[in-house]
């Protein structure tokens, strides 16, 4: 090929650039699998280049057929049935498809499975010896280790050989080992735990510390409250709990959707022709054959979609639409024997496309002469299917502002931050004749299957949905999604089970997220600093769907007589927003007490000071079952050393590393509502309690039985959990908002109390008999008191003034969770949230460029989630109170724990720099451009 | 995305290797790069020979005061291998910088120098170093230096079928120390600094510092270097040097640093380095 004499360079064909756009760019969860698959489909495919390989897996010598072209965990998932090894990216970035390779921690999925010959595995399913757990394992389980689990096998493997390495690692040799695994539950600090107590050198971490709300001492219970293992940790260190993806039916297709490179266009024509004809491709459908609305995808005024709603919506959201108004959206799916047939087929669909002009910024979009999305324009319309922003009002701001002596305006702005769940989307729909089962990642199977069912326009009782496990929720998982729509479709058209996956990319672009804010404030205060008028206008971009309210939480957080508030949802061409923890609040709270706390500042008072003098109160717009923020604050100050951490005077330290704090504070609903539960005793004394739960990765499976043990009077071991399956579960709320413990679990305790008075009539059963006691509970709090849970944070800051690098130094989070049910899974969602709310803070965002309406950063790497080495020690401190609702006096953790985050940070970070950051994320480059 | 199909071939030879190269095989080393590559079909190569059977690729080895390391000693043998830890510091201590321990279980330093990332961290080093590179071809090896061998991003001068036999790097007593900013999910650099410094009768008689990140190509900062040669070392001297680090560079722009960040970055990392570089130097 090559002459000495030619001494070119080579030149390749790509840029860096393209390199990193495409970085995750349509990768797909791995190809093929075959190995146990019914006849009919072979191992390898016979005109693909293969070969047979030996190698040693988990100790066993193994002779294998692999296609040159398989990635070493596609051998592993597909062809061996190790499904204990997840992906999460399949391009390097996550490792969560780690592995040993002759004893080094490797990404499987990033390695060619020929590689391996004569090579030695070892998967997360070889670490347990003869029917008992590694002492590793045995650790992971004890620290509380997994939360949803997806990430876990990853960091088993990797954590593993650090320690086979060195037995005695340090935290910080751990941490730098396990850094290239990734968890979005972001669980980091119990990994690190976990890991150190194998390695025999556990150094104390800040864990909780507990104090009781208002004096009065929260009255020990037997179960509930006491530190407590999960009831499935042992399943998710083994890599045996079964998630949707690892799922097989015999017979069964694999799809793969086709989706716009587009921000906005119309498609003209779609030939599917040349699709069809190739050899493998069992289904193809596009809009034109794949026709279903799908309800829950565009919603009036979005929220929780029923028969209501689904009367008014007048801006319908199909599976397949045309227009296609963002990139990333289906345009066909195809179902093939194989994934690569799938993949191949969909290279040979042509779609001629009229591209149309399109908008990104809300505040835009809204402007005289705007592209527009829909008819009726761009603002999006309201719960009653009006063309109105969210409108919020108390007294008359006017009036207000003219009472006055200051009145302070400023403008922030939050970035698109995605859910960025571990697990990618997938959905496996089988139908038996009419009867449809959906095998999909949901909080919610309750309200999935009565979304499938109204979409797909069959009956209720005919479709069953199933999540036994899922990797991560965040949001947007109470409700069914496209895949599954269009994955029942492929599947009635091909006559057989289909399997839809969804590559990282597609997950980032195709799902959704946080909605990017614009937020205008105007506050008014007296001359003592009181709040007097409160204003805000504020803009989210929605995506081109509703599909969730794109409210702006936080003025509800001041104790202030003249308030207005107006939020208008917009329509843009940007992927769809939706709710990720806590949906419209850690935007909302950033922009609101940034704002406040550069109020505190001009009026030289301590924001602390300030927030107390300004914070909702009990008495005040709402009466609460339990008022603890005070305390929250107090004590917070107290342990967080708020007097000698703040600087008076902000941004005074010398640098190049200055110093500073922050605070912020949350209160968040913990309403009580309805839900369901059966509980059941047979003659044997084993009761099982049905709930309609998945358990996301917050512990819910554990929570229900706790409730369930303490409730019957029995112990947790006496009790089995039966959940994650619409057909042996009844009607559950879903996992979002924070409510399952409350509403299940108040459920639970219901049903238990139900058993035990028909124990106390009839006795234990005999024989045969089971005694069931099924609840549809709905309980309410009389006198219209308000119900909520509260909080306040407190960060140190180092920010490098060279650099523009901000570092945490001290973190504090004090919660009022109300009774704390299991204090080990309460800790690990307090930290996690935390975690999360650093990161939007200061680096996440889901980047577009706006000249093409391209999206730059659709992957983990580009997203820029935490990482272990982001993460800094958290003290989490517990008010405990019981005020007598939720189970208990169970409150609201998992959101609640991000919602102040983000402001505290920017708070800090004023401090510490004496610049006020208004735009998130508050990247290097933006504190340093501010310092310049 | 899945690859496309292609033939693969692991030979134990270096000279069958070579063999298939020159009739249009691509290597593959530890695949941290291609195989992500092949899936987005940035790459689609028809033929990969598979580098990882041959063991005469695969050394690390003193000879005549230089260290010689095999194309395919991965990220973590250099990181970890007492001879390079401690007659080429610079060299271990950029290997232990580089991504995440399963990227330096895998990745060689064959692969990452051919592959030419401009946010790839070894060419800092072999820039400081002087490093020289000996390619391998149908007609037999040849040696170019560092400065040489990177011509722009992912442009090396390796000829078509020609690949990287071996990387030579000094036996080092200078200070030394490679300063990164990391992209920190993956841990590429947005600008690395490798800093070497020679000091005797209290002056700098030595400096040399590789430059990556910042531009398309890695390169060595020789003005800077110049300032600080016959200086005392001083924390003014080593500023006034730092700053000339990025002077009239085309700094790379993309979505993880602006080229004015990039530069400003490039100055005070240059600081650190030399900082540390000095405090370690005789
Ligand atoms: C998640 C992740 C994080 C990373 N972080 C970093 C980082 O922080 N810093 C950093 O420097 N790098 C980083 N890398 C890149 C890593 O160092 C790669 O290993 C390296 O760039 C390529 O080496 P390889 O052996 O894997 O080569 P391959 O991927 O096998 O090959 C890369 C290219 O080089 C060619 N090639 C390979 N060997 C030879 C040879 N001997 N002669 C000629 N051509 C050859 C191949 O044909 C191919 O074109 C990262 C990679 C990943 C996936
Ligand atoms: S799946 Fe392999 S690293 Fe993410
Ligand atoms: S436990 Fe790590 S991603 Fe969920």
């Amino acid at each position: 090929m090559s002459s000495k004499k030619d001494r070119r360079p080579t030149k390749r064909p790509i840029s860096r650039r393209t390199f990193l756009e495409g970085t995750g760019a349509v990768l797909v969860a791995a190809p093929v699998l075959q190995g146990q698959s019914p006849a009919g489909s072979p191992g390898v495919s016979a005109d693909v280049s293969h070969r047979t390989i030996r190698l040693t897996v988990n100790g066993l010598a193994r002779s294998i057929e692999v296609e040159d072209r398989w990635t070493l965990v596609e051998a592993l998932r597909d062809h061996m049935r190790l499904t204990g090894t997840k992906i999460g990216c399949d391009r390097g970035e996550c490792g969560a498809c780690t592995v040993l390779v002759d004893g080094k921690p490797m990404y499987s999925c990033s390695q060619l499975a020929v590689w391996m010959d004569g090579r030695s595995i070892q998967t997360v399913e070889g670490l347990e010896k003869s029917g008992k757990l590694d002492s590793l394992q045995q650790a992971f389980i004890e620290h509380d280790a997994p939360q949803c689990g997806f990430c876990t096998s990853g960091q088993l493997m990797s954590a593993k050989a650090a320690l086979t390495k060195n037995p005695r690692a340090s935290r910080d040799q751990l941490r730098a080992a396990m850094t290239g695994n990734l968890c979005r539950c972001s669980n980091y600090h119990r990994y690190i735990e976990a890991a150190s107590a194998a390695a025999g050198t556990p150094t104390v971490t800040p864990g909780a510390a507990f104090y009781d709300g208002n004096g009065t001492p929260v009255a020990k219970l037997k179960t509930v409250g006491r530190t407590t293992t999960r009831i499935d940790a042992k399943q998710r260190v083994t890599g045996k709990a079964t998630y949707s993806g690892d799922i097989q039916l015999p017979g069964m297709l694999y799809a793969r959707a086709l989706r716009s490179p587009h921000p906005h266009a119309r498609i003209k024509s779609i030939d599917t022709s040349k699709a069809i004809a190739l050899p493998g491709v069992k289904a193809v459908i596009t809009h034109e054959n794949g026709k279903a609305v799908w309800g829950a995808g565009s919603i009036a005024g979005g929220r929780q979609y029923n028969e209501e709603v689904k009367k008014i919506t007048t801006q319908k959201r199909y599976a397949f639409n045309n227009p296609v108004r963002c990139v990333g959206e289906p345009v066909a799916a195809v179902a093939a024997v194989n994934r690569h047939v799938a993949e191949e087929a969909l290279a040979l669909i042509k779609v001629d496309y009229e591209v149309l002009p399109f908008v990104m910024d809300p505040e835009e979009a809204l402007k005289p002469g705007a592209v527009k999305i829909w008819p009726e324009g761009n603002l999006s319309p309201d719960v009653r299917n009006e063309l109105k922003p969210i409108t919020e009002k108390r007294g008359n701001v006017e009036e207000g502002f003219r009472a006055s002596e200051r009145i302070f305006e400023d403008r922030y702005t939050t970035a698109f931050e995605h859910n960025a769940q571990m697990e990618p989307r997938v959905s496996l729909a089988h139908w038996e004749g009419d009867k449809l089962t959906v095998y999909t990642p949901t909080g919610g199977i309750a309200n999935c299957r009565n979304d499938m069912a109204r979409d797909l326009g069959i009956p209720m009782a005919n479709v069953r949905v199933v999540c036994q496990y899922m990797g991560g929720n965040f949001g947007n998982k109470n409700q069914n999604q496209d895949a599954d729509l269009i994955a029942a479709m492929l599947a009635k058209q091909a006559g057989a089970p289909v399997k839809l996956e969804l590559s990282r990319k597609e997950d980032f672009l195709g799902m959704h997220g946080r909605w990017p804010t614009t937020q205008y404030y105007k506050v008014g205060v007296s001359g003592s600093g009181e709040l007097r008028a409160l204003q805000l206008r504020g803009y989210s971009g929605m995506g081109p769907y509703r599909k969730n309210s794109g409210a702006i939480g936080g003025v509800e957080l001041y104790h202030c007589e003249h308030v207005e508030a107006r939020v208008h949802p917009v329509y843009t061409n940007k992927t769809t927003s939706g709710n990720f923890r806590g949906p419209e609040f850690p935007q909302g709270f950033y922009g609101i007490q940034s704002m406040m706390d550069d109020v505190a500042y001009k009026l030289k008072t301590d924001p602390v000071e300030f927030v107390r003098k300004n914070m909702v109160r009990d008495g005040g717009e709402a009466s609460y079952t339990n008022y603890t923020l005070e305390e929250c604050i107090r004590r917070g100050t107290e342990v967080f050393e708020w007097t000698k951490r703040w600087r008076k005077d902000p941004g005074s330290d010398a640098g190049p590393i200055k110093r500073g704090a922050g605070v912020a504070f949350v209160a968040f609903r913990a309403a009580v509502g309805r839900s369901s539960a059966i509980c059941k005793v047979d003659a044997k004394g084993h009761y099982a309690v049905h709930v309609g739960v998945t358990d996301v990765g917050t512990g819910a499976k554990t929570t229900m039985g706790l409730i369930a043990a303490e409730a019957l009077g029995v112990p947790l071991s006496q009790v089995d959990v039966v959940w994650g399956d619409t057909s042996s579960c009844p009607y559950s709320v879903g996992e979002s908002g924070s409510r399952t413990t409350i509403m299940t679990g108040h459920a639970v305790v219901e049903a238990a109390q139900g058993l035990k008075k028909q124990i106390a009539e009839k006795g234990m059963p005999k024989g045969s008999d089971v005694w069931t006691s099924s609840v549809d509970a709905n309980p309410t709090i009389p006198g219209g008191k308000v119900r909520n849970s509260f909080g306040a944070h407190f960060v140190e800051v180092e920010a490098d003034t060279e650099t523009g690098r901000v570092r945490i130094s001290k973190y504090v989070a004090v919660h009022d969770s109300g009774r704390i049910m299991n204090p080990l899974t309460a800790v690990s969602q307090i930290r996690g949230g935390v975690i999360m709310g650093i990161g939007m803070a200061l680096h996440e965002e889901l980047r577009y460029d706006y000249r093409n309406g391209q999206p730059l950063t659709p992957g983990y790497y580009g997203q820029r989630v935490a990482t272990h080495m982001d993460v800094p020690e958290i003290d989490v401190i517990f008010i405990e109170n019981d005020d007598g609702y939720g189970p208990f006096g169970a409150k609201s953790i998992g959101e609640a724990s991000k919602l102040p985050a983000v402001a505290a940070v920017a708070n800090a970070i004023f401090n510490a720099t004496g610049r006020r950051m208004k735009d998130l994320p508050i990247r290097k480059s933006r504190v340093l451009d501010a310092l310049a | 995305m899945f690859p496309q199909t292609f033939d693969y071939t692991a030979p134990t030879t270096l000279d069958e290797a070579v063999k298939l190269l020159g009739g249009g095989a691509k290597a593959l080393a530890g695949g941290m790069s291609l195989i992500p590559m092949m899936k987005l079909r940035l790459a689609s190569p028809e033929h990969l020979v598979d580098l990882g059977r041959i063991k005469e690729l695969n050394y690390i080895r003193e000879e005549s005061g230089a260290l010689h390391i095999g194309a395919t000693a991965t990220h973590y043998a250099v990181e970890s291998s007492p001879l390079v830890r401690t007659k080429c510091p610079l060299l271990a201590e950029t290997a232990a910088a580089i991504g995440d321990v399963q990227v330096r279980n895998m990745g060689t330093l064959g692969g990452a120098v051919a592959h030419a990332d401009p946010s790839a961290d070894y060419p800092a080093a072999l820039q400081a170093l002087e490093a020289k590179i000996v390619l391998r071809g149908a007609g037999g090896d040849r040696t170019v230096s560092a400065a040489e061998f990177f011509v722009d991003a992912f442009t090396t001068v390796l000829n078509e079928g020609e690949m990287v036999r071996e990387v030579i790097v000094p036996v080092d007593t200078s200070g030394v120390s490679y300063q990164k900013v990391p992209q920190p999910a993956s841990g590429f650099a947005m600008v690395g600094i490798a800093a070497r410094v020679k000091k005797a009768g209290g002056k700098v008689t030595e400096a040399r510092i590789g430059v990556t990140g910042l531009t398309n190509s890695s390169f060595r900062a020789t003005a800077a270097e110049k300032a600080l040669e016959g200086t005392n070392g001083s924390a003014a001297d080593i500023q006034k040097a730092a700053a000339l680090v990025a002077q009239g560079s085309d700094a790379n722009s993309d979505i993880h640093a602006s080229a004015d960040y990039r530069k400003h970055l490039a100055v005070v990392y240059t600081g650190r380095a030399l900082i540390a570089a000095m405090g370690r130097a005789q």
